[in-house]
């Protein structure tokens, strides 16, 4: 698809089917996110986790229950995670090297009809829960900053038009 | 062009002509950056500065010896209140990557600078020209312009770990 159709398209989908993505469609995503603009070019420095994994995701919505009382998975129970992480010391550059990575997989999710969404509220339950952390198995120093819940969509697409406040000088 | 060649073929361009992007592609790089996620869909929390006043331009090279953004003839600052969450970096990241791309496609080059951010932040009289209100604070820039250089994209390779 047309990338200018895919970034007006993208939106955020938070109801999927149990059935998970297929590794070609994954290996599309990892690829995207391999291409985004890190910045000083550290790629080394940014790590990318993929979870399919129902025991996982059940200690995950049982941690976030404990810590916040919702039972809703904050995930969306999405079939697929995938966790960006990094260990960038400056929070500034951190999130914003997550930032396109995310982007990039968003749009690539689009592109290939899938649903996804872009989420962070639950990793500061599972950041709290040295259990849960530990499951995400990360290389020594890194941190999880964001992640995408992907899958196939089972809710409606709806785009929306946004606007920001522009200013020329 | 199709998505995947825009992601594939985003590279950062560090020559420019010295020739103005035309309002029409201005246009749709915003639009494309107004498209981005924003968390809690707090897109009022977010503020597109474009700059291509040469003065004010040659005023912010000037802030270091250093050509801190390539001399592009447009200068995008993407600046952001936090609500909070954190999410002010992560969010400005989204819209700049759309713009990038959205440029990409449409042939233009770019440059996602960060050094130029914190020069414009310590420069209290700069950061007072860019008229922001209360609460927002630079957060991400894009230099993009006309390429002067043909830049071969990269591969790059980021560690994937899988939890079946």
């Amino acid at each position: 698809m047309e990338t200018r159709d895919v970034i007006k398209k993208r939106n955020s989908i938070r109801k999927f089917k149990e059935e998970a993505i297929s590794k070609e469609n994954i290996d599309r995503l990892l690829e995207a996110a391999e291409c985004a603009s890190v910045g000083h070019g550290y790629y080394d420095k940014m790590h990318l986790t993929v979870i399919q994994n129902k025991d996982v995701f059940d200690k995950f919505n049982k941690v976030i229950k404990d810590d916040t009382g919702k039972e809703n998975s904050l995930f969306y129970n999405a079939p697929t995670l995938i966790v960006m992480s990094t260990n960038i010391d400056e929070d500034l550059l951190a999130g914003q090297c997550v930032g396109t990575m995310g982007e990039n997989m968003l749009l690539t999710a689009t592109d290939l009809d899938l649903g996804a969404v872009y989420i962070d509220t639950f990793l500061e339950s599972i950041k709290k829960d040295e259990e849960a952390l530990n499951l995400l198995d990360l290389p020594e120093g890194f941190r999880p900053i964001a992640a995408i819940a992907v899958g196939y969509m089972d809710m409606p697409s709806v785009p929306k038009n946004h606007s920001i406040d522009v200013n020329y000088i | 062009m199709e998505t995947f060649e825009a992601i594939k073929k985003r590279v950062s361009v560090r020559e420019y002509f010295d020739k103005q992007i035309s309002d029409a592609e201005l246009e749709k790089v915003l639009k494309a950056g107004m498209q981005a996620p924003i968390g809690r869909g707090k897109y009022y929390d977010m503020h597109i500065t474009v700059i291509q006043n040469k003065d004010f331009l040659k005023k912010i090279d000037n802030l270091t010896d250093r050509h801190i953004f390539y001399q592009t003839p447009t200068l995008i600052i993407v600046s952001a209140r936090d609500d909070g969450h954190g999410l002010d970096k992560e969010n400005s990241a989204c819209v700049m990557e759309n713009m990038i791309l959205e440029a990409t496609d449409l042939g233009l080059g770019t440059v996602y600078l960060n050094l130029v951010i914190g020069l414009i932040k310590e420069n209290k009289d700069v950061l007072k020209e860019l008229n922001l209100e209360d609460g927002f604070v630079p957060i991400a820039a894009l230099g993009i312009g006309y390429s002067a250089k043909e830049v071969e994209p990269k591969v790059h390779e980021i560690e994937v770990s899988y939890i079946k």
